[in-house]
């Protein structure tokens, strides 16, 4: 007596299959289902978002038709609007890599405001000390003291956890308080011009090209070379972590600290590593300000995206490569909340931010759910805890 | 007489196969009811229902005459139905007292636990003679008595049918006489006890009737008395029953592995001073009740933790697995845990394939990895190893026990090791599995490996070895050549009845 199956997967001997208790999955997810699947929760959750936002600016007194015409008018409409959204996008690009990198080994990064702070100073003391250098050598040796810098803070949590076991969630939190003094105190101490909170302009050499050099569509952008950094470092991350053994190392590292044990990789040296390279991108989110736009650090010039890296690596599902397109809509929402500004107050939209993210953790777990059970076998248990998973 | 429980067409499908399939048949009071079947033959599935955790999609449960509402845990519990799972459901940290005390009726948080109920729980102890430490955490408990305790907290509850999963499986021969003791005596109280074993010969021993399940359909339910253990055996697997090993015998080659008192670990399950050698061609089983040592000895040899004292020496050389995670690399490992040490569940076989050498040639191909050899390797071990279904895109998590376990053994023996560290390897594996697996042992103990193989399964262990140490609190409290086992002694040394001589010296 067979088991009976949907549709039959291997035909040899049915009852193996059987004795097996499991059957292959009934059907292959289609490739509609897998866009479906990956899109699904994205599209819906904007939607619902856009939906509040609407219902809102009504309840605010104004035209829902104007609100978005003018939201989409000021930043995609225009060349210089879309290179304002670009231009926001971009310290969230690298922010967004700094989480979705330490959360590869199931690590949260939640001290990227502070790494950035860190990497920032070091990038405008450094950028300022290079005069001497040639124009894409001193600009490469600024960046490099900024990841420097960030690798270090992002270093500091990470020994912590492999030699202490404290928890990196805590650690890194307390360390933006830690680092945001330090950073006050070097700027009043010794790095500030005096009578402001900001530090003296880099050299030119090291400053990162301005895109407007390069078309006159986007005269008057502080649209940078930054971008490009950006973009390049998710390809970058994307083919370290698909196509090395040491971002396999580090997702193994992600699966669970027993299975990293078991396949003889170092946790120790791998939770040190994930946290220094995540400091490192988060460091050079600073470039897009301190080489790119103003050419100094400011206090306070981080303005959250440390924090916001979360939620655009939360979107991208913490794939380096979808980084990019996250970031570049928290960009839109937060350029969006600019040019809306006249018509709703410009916290509207931070709170469709929110209402976007809770509908996609919520949509994109259900999703899951259902692809499991449609298209993998469920091993089955007797109660929940029967096998602590 | 009523039924206590009777399924009544109890159907539960899951996408692509059907784990119960109509599945009819009553439990009487004052009857142990064994079921027994392959894994995945929907054994768990079943309890499930019956217990409120998996609701059916077709029929129903009726437990004294009443249908149970489906899906309830809750309504399950009111009607009587109590559940001591593979895993117990108790609170490390709480007393046994306070576990059996949680929760039930009549009892809040924070408030003292009352005399009254606490003199019913010792009652209920005595009278069943269910000899357990009642003041001490759980944490602190043997498993026996970790046993006793959730089985305490079923009567307490007045649960008129128990549901046993595998109750039997971690525990020492004397202890499972016990159980049984006290099973025979609750039955004679007239509750109604499912039991669900995978050791025939309990079943045979113990059940008044025994219920197979194949492919999630009843086969039949039969009364020990009337078949034989061969029968039953060709029911579940529905053909002739699996024949028994080729063990032959085999000069061992040179030693591979030594090791020499050696000491390690805190606990009162430390390693003490414990002496043996894998040869060539040689299976040396560790055995004993869990929490010995046999833990400590597998953590030293794979480095996890230091060690206190003694030698460990690999192909003639000393070896510190604690300080070069390299030699890890050099042995093959079925670790304890399938699902949490050796797979990575959410990943494609191809990538566990490679896991534990990803990061060297061929898979390592410069400084990238080389896809197509994984896949080729994940193949490889997929026909060989005769993994189903053979789909190598789809995640660990969505194969069964058995399957998983022949995956890692492939992923494992694949590498050619010289040695190889077998942990429990077919803890919780259906019998063909089972079979697959012992044979592939074989045939690497015929092909010169040295298999260093601990397992709680005295059977197991008796079949396959060239040689058996018994640990009992961190000693080698028995060991003997395979055809110089005296079972009586073994049996006796797995209680610490019977320390050898030496390890008494040695103290």
């Amino acid at each position: 007596m067979k088991l009976r199956r949907r549709r039959s997967g291997h035909g040899q001997d049915p009852l193996a299959g059987a004795l097996e208790g499991i059957a292959p999955p009934a059907r292959r997810p289609g490739l509609l289902w897998l866009v479906l699947r990956s899109l699904g929760p994205v599209f819906l959750s904007v939607v619902l978002g856009l939906g509040l936002a609407a219902i809102f600016a009504r309840l605010l007194g104004a035209s829902p038709a104007v609100f978005f015409e003018t939201l989409f008018a000021g930043t995609l409409g225009s060349a210089y609007g879309v290179s304002q959204v670009v231009f926001r996008a971009t310290p969230l690009i690298f922010t967004g890599l700094a989480v979705a990198l330490a959360f590869q080994a199931r690590l949260f990064n939640i001290g990227a405001e502070g790494q950035m702070a860190i990497g920032g100073l070091a990038m405008a003391f450094v950028g300022a000390s290079v005069g001497a250098l040639p124009f894409p050598l001193a600009m490469f040796v600024a960046l490099a003291g900024g990841a420097l810098a960030g690798g270090v803070w992002g270093a500091i949590p990470g020994v912590l956890k492999a030699r202490t076991g404290s928890h990196e969630v805590i650690v890194t939190i307390m360390l933006n308080f830690i680092a945001f003094a330090l950073v006050n105190y070097l700027l009043s101490r010794r790095l500030a011009l005096p009578e402001t909170v900001r530090t003296a302009e880099i050299a030119a050499s090291a400053q990162l090209p301005r895109l407007s050099e390069w078309s006159d569509a986007l005269r008057g952008s502080p649209l940078n070379a930054g971008f490009l950094l950006a973009v390049l470092a998710a390809f970058a991350l994307q083919a370290w972590s698909a196509r090395t053994p040491a971002g396999f190392s580090l997702q193994i590292l992600g699966e669970g600290p027993m299975q990293a044990r078991y396949a003889g990789i170092p946790i120790a040296r791998f939770t040190v590593l994930a946290m220094t390279l995540s400091g490192a991108l988060a460091g050079l989110a600073a470039c897009n300000f301190v080489l790119g736009y103003k050419h100094y650090f400011e206090e306070g010039f981080t303005a959250g995206a440390g924090f916001q890296g979360i939620a655009v690596a939360l979107f991208a599902r913490n794939r380096p490569l979808w980084v990019v397109p996250s970031a570049l809509f928290f960009g839109l929402l937060s350029y969006g909340g600019l040019v809306a500004n006249g018509i709703v107050p410009r916290e509207l939209l931070d709170v469709v931010q929110a209402v976007i993210l809770i509908s996609f953790i919520v949509l994109d777990r259900a999703l899951r759910r259902i692809t499991r059970r449609a298209f993998e076998p469920a091993p089955i248990q007797v109660t929940p805890q029967a096998e602590p998973a | 007489m009523n039924p206590a429980v009777e399924f009544i067409g109890v159907t539960k499908r899951y996408p692509g196969l059907i784990a119960n399939d109509s599945i009819s048949f009553p439990v009487f009071p004052g009857e142990i009811h064994a079921i027994v079947g392959e894994n995945g033959a929907g054994k768990s599935t079943l309890m499930g229902i019956l217990s409120g955790f998996v609701k059916p999609d077709e029929g129903r449960v009726a437990v004294f005459g009443h249908t149970l509402k489906p899906g309830s845990p809750r309504a399950a519990l009111e009607a009587g139905i109590g559940l001591c799972a593979q895993h117990f459901h108790l609170v490390p940290t709480l007393t046994g007292m306070e576990n059996i005390l949680l929760g039930a009726r009549g009892h809040r948080m924070l408030t003292p636990l009352s005399h009254k109920a606490q003199d019913k729980v010792r009652e209920l102890a005595r009278r069943y003679g269910l000899k357990t430490k009642l003041e001490v955490p759980v944490s602190d408990l043997s498993i026996g008595e970790a046993e006793r305790v959730e089985i305490l907290k079923l009567l307490y509850r007045e649960a008129k049918v128990l549901v046993l999963d595998e109750p039997t499986a971690v525990l020492a021969p004397s202890e499972v006489e016990g159980l049984f003791e006290v099973l025979r005596l609750l039955r004679k109280e007239g509750k109604a006890i499912l039991f669900i074993s995978h050791k025939l010969p309990e079943v045979m021993a113990l059940a008044d009737r025994v219920t197979v399940l194949r492919g999630g359909r009843v086969q039949g339910t039969v009364r020990p008395a009337e078949i034989d253990t061969n029968m039953l055996v060709s029911m579940i697997v529905g053909g002739e029953a699996p024949g028994s090993l080729p063990w032959l015998p085999r000069v061992p080659g040179e030693p591979v592995l030594e090791v020499e008192k050696l000491s390690a670990g805190r606990s009162a399950s430390s390693l003490q001073r414990v002496s043996f050698s894998v040869r060539e061609g040689q299976i040396v089983g560790i055995g004993g009740v869990e929490g010995n040592g046999q833990r400590e000895l597998v953590q030293v040899l794979l480095g996890y933790i230091k060690r206190d004292g003694g030698e460990i020496r690999f192909l003639g050389r000393p070896v510190h697995p604690e300080r070069t995670p390299a030699f890890r690399r050099r042995i093959g490992v079925i670790p304890e845990d399938r699902r949490r040490e050796g797979l990575l569940p959410s990943r494609t076989l191809v990538e566990n394939a490679v896991l534990g050498f990803h990061d060297r040639p061929p898979y390592r191909k410069g400084l990238t990895l080389d896809r197509g050899e994984m896949r080729s390797l994940a193949a490889r071990i997929v026909d060989t190893f005769d993994v189903r279904p053979p789909r190598l895109d789809l995640p660990a998590r969505a194969f069964s026990g058995g399957n998983q376990q022949r995956f890692i053994a492939g992923r494992e023996l694949s590498r050619r090791p010289p040695f190889l560290l077998a942990v429990h390897p077919t803890r919780g594996v259906d019998l063909r599995a089972t079979q697959f697996l012992h044979g592939r042992l074989l045939e690497e103990r015929a092909r010169g490996t040295a298999i260093l193989l601990v397992s709680a399964d005295l059977t197991e262990l008796r079949a396959l070895s060239d040689r058996v140490h018994i640990l009992y609190r961190g000693k080698v409290a028995y060991q003997a050549a395979r055809e110089e086992i005296d079972v009586e002694a073994l049996n006796r040394s797995l209680l610490g009845l019977e320390l050898d001589p030496t390890a008494q010296a040695a103290r």
